[in-house]
């Protein structure tokens, strides 16, 4: 019995001791968690509202918690930027492979004008994580304040390489770090993407360097097509062209300068798009369509077909050509029409595309059974470098001055006299 | 030698250097003018953001850690302040919904304030001033470190509360709870209330 009461005896104490061991146990890992969670949430609640003295509660909750060191940095920059540096290079010395703390070490480096400290720590950063454009962009600008350009901007090409909405803050940079000079921002950027094309391309129209924004959109692929197109309206808009020209010829192989573009209406032009092709003015009560079945020459034309028009501005079809300042051309085309009936019969008219003055014009009759011939001549001026083809009504005396019947145009030629 | 054919050797020396002359200066100053157009090191302020969002500098949304340069035009959002380091200069601490201009070279911050409000932080040997379109609102003293606080008369209020609301929305709740739960466990199997009912 005695042996028995003292076995049982020792097995309590045993248990007992094994109880006091987890409980001690369990109160530090409940009291562990506890100061790193708090730690965590306070460090939350300072960032949030910039509170220094809940990012120190938190600190004193968990000193080795980084992000606490890191946003204790982040408050202190502007204020104390020593305090600030000695933190950020406790949260990197706490988590060493966390690129944002390096980036952070690297900012408040250079706020204690340690530069080669911080471009250490901000190479460090980009060695953590070469894929992400926030080290480069960091060490790119960061380069770049340092007077290594060269250097700089080879960094902040890869940060526009992995993150696109950069380029234009990397573009602004190069053109207000040379005082505009455009030569300078190509050889900054570099662009070998569509999109840095594109960026380049429209940072270019903004600050109304035009001929270089025809340029920089020159080997952008298919990507750039509706961003080419609002380019080409807006060079066209603001009579830009021979810069629109040369952006419009890259996507329009096929035909000589200073001649008529599908002069015969045999190649599928799109007549909706902006250019140097023929357009048409888009009303319900005309029907335009390449005509497969009447040709003057060749396989096909153009067919109006107009069904009451009442509208005798309206531009029928017309088509920009290039051409030579102070020189004399003749325009021949060929039409044919069928019982055109109105009080304003169409007329083709050559004109000046800078200033809007005629340059010359040739009525149509309202009823030709055959194909005519017709040729228009005229002399540019000392400051015309484009012409445009219009068709379009005489003035009615009149209104409403509606028109019916049909037109057929085809085999447009300018020629140099 | 004959004394013309002579003559004629000595012109044609001399033109000949007269020429290369030309050339030489001609190539002179083309490389003068490409050293003039090289971008130089010049004055520069680092864009920090609260939260790193973005802002728009120069018309262009730009990042965290961007470099300004002296003329840039800055447009912070709502919501989101900026603050620019000038280095030796001082610094500029920009409130959200704020458009200004910003000039800067050594001994010297502009700041053309268009609207909301800004701090402006200078060093000892800085001269800091804001203007606004009524003119200049102030400056600072260059003799020491010195502080300058503008808002523009339209300035938009930054929002109110949000900092001290947020921390006793979050914590307070957070706490209560830790604590109900921690009463719950120490007093499990004591049930207080009457079982019968």
């Amino acid at each position: 019995m005695p042996a028995e009461t003292s076995n049982a005896s020792s097995r309590r104490l045993s248990i007992s001791l094994q109880s006091a061991v987890l409980l001690i146990l369990l109160g530090f890992l409940i009291w562990n968690s506890f100061s790193i969670g708090s730690a965590s949430l306070y460090t939350t609640y300072g960032e949030r509202t910039a509170r220094l003295d809940a990012i120190d509660f938190a600190i004193r909750l968990n000193a080795k918690d980084p992000e606490a060191h890191y946003a204790r940095s982040s408050i202190l920059v502007n204020d104390d930027a020593a305090t600030a540096n000695s933190e950020c290079t406790k949260s990197v010395a706490l988590r060493p492979r966390d690129y944002i703390f390096w980036l952070g070490l690297a900012q408040t480096r250079e706020r204690n004008s340690d530069l080669s400290g911080a471009v250490a720590a901000a190479t460090e950063a980009v060695r953590l994580a070469p894929s992400y454009s926030q080290p480069h962009w960091r060490m790119g600008n960061l380069l770049v304040r340092a007077g290594r350009f060269d250097e700089g901007f080879s960094e902040l090409r890869l940060a526009g390489a992995a993150d696109r909405t950069l380029w234009p803050s990397i573009i602004d940079l190069a053109w207000h770090l040379s005082q505009e000079d455009a030569e300078f921002v190509k050889r900054a950027v570099q662009p070998n993407t569509d999109e840095a094309r594109m960026a380049l391309s429209d940072y270019f129209r903004a600050h109304g360097q035009f001929s270089e924004a025809a340029d920089a959109i020159n080997g952008a692929g298919a990507a750039a097509a509706e961003y080419r197109g609002r380019l080409l309206n807006e060079l066209i808009t603001k009579k830009r062209f021979a810069e629109a020209y040369e952006l419009w010829a890259l996507t329009h192989a096929g035909g000589p300068k200073n001649a008529v573009f599908d002069s015969s209406f045999e190649q599928g032009s799109n007549f909706n798009e902006p250019g140097f092709g023929w357009r048409v003015g888009t009303s319900p009560r005309v029907a335009v369509a390449a005509d497969n079945q009447t040709a003057a020459e060749g396989k096909g034309s153009l067919k109006l077909e107009f069904n009451g028009e009442p509208d005798s501005n309206l531009v029928l079809l017309s088509q920009l050509v290039m051409v030579e300042p102070n020189a004399r051309y003749t325009l021949r085309f060929a039409s044919r029409s069928d019982k055109l009936v109105s009080g304003g019969l169409p007329v083709l008219r050559v004109m000046n595309a800078s200033s809007g003055t005629l340059l010359g014009e040739s009525a149509l009759p309202q009823q030709t059974s055959e194909w005519v011939n017709y040729a228009i001549d005229l002399s540019t001026p000392a400051d015309v470098s484009t012409i445009e083809i219009r068709l379009q009504r005489q003035n009615c005396t009149t209104g409403p001055c509606p028109i019916f019947g049909v037109l057929w145009l085809d085999n447009f030629s300018l020629q140099k006299r | 030698m004959s004394r013309q054919k002579r003559s004629t050797i000595a012109i044609s020396l001399f033109l000949l250097f007269a020429t290369t002359q030309v050339y030489l200066v001609k190539s002179f100053a083309r490389d003068a003018n490409r050293a003039a157009n090289a971008p130089v090191q010049q004055p520069s302020g680092v864009l920090s953001t609260q939260g790193n969002q973005p802002i728009t500098v120069n018309g262009v949304s730009t990042n965290a850690g961007a470099t300004i340069l002296t003329g840039a035009g800055i447009e912070t959002p709502a919501g989101v302040g900026a603050s620019i380091d000038f280095g030796a200069l001082g610094s500029l601490q920009i409130d959200p919904n704020t458009r200004l201009m910003v000039d800067f070279q050594n001994g010297m911050i502009k700041v053309t304030l268009l609207q909301g409000c800004v701090t402006l932080r200078t060093k000892q040997g800085t001269r800091g001033e804001v203007d606004r379109a009524q003119g200049v609102a102030g400056t600072t003293d260059a003799s020491k470190d010195d502080m300058l606080h503008v808002c523009t008369p339209n300035a938009v209020p930054p929002s109110t509360g949000g900092g001290n609301g947020l921390g006793a929305k979050v914590l307070v709740p957070v706490f209560a709870g830790t604590a109900v739960v921690l009463t719950a466990l120490a007093l499990r199997g004591n049930n207080p209330s009457n079982t019968t009912p």
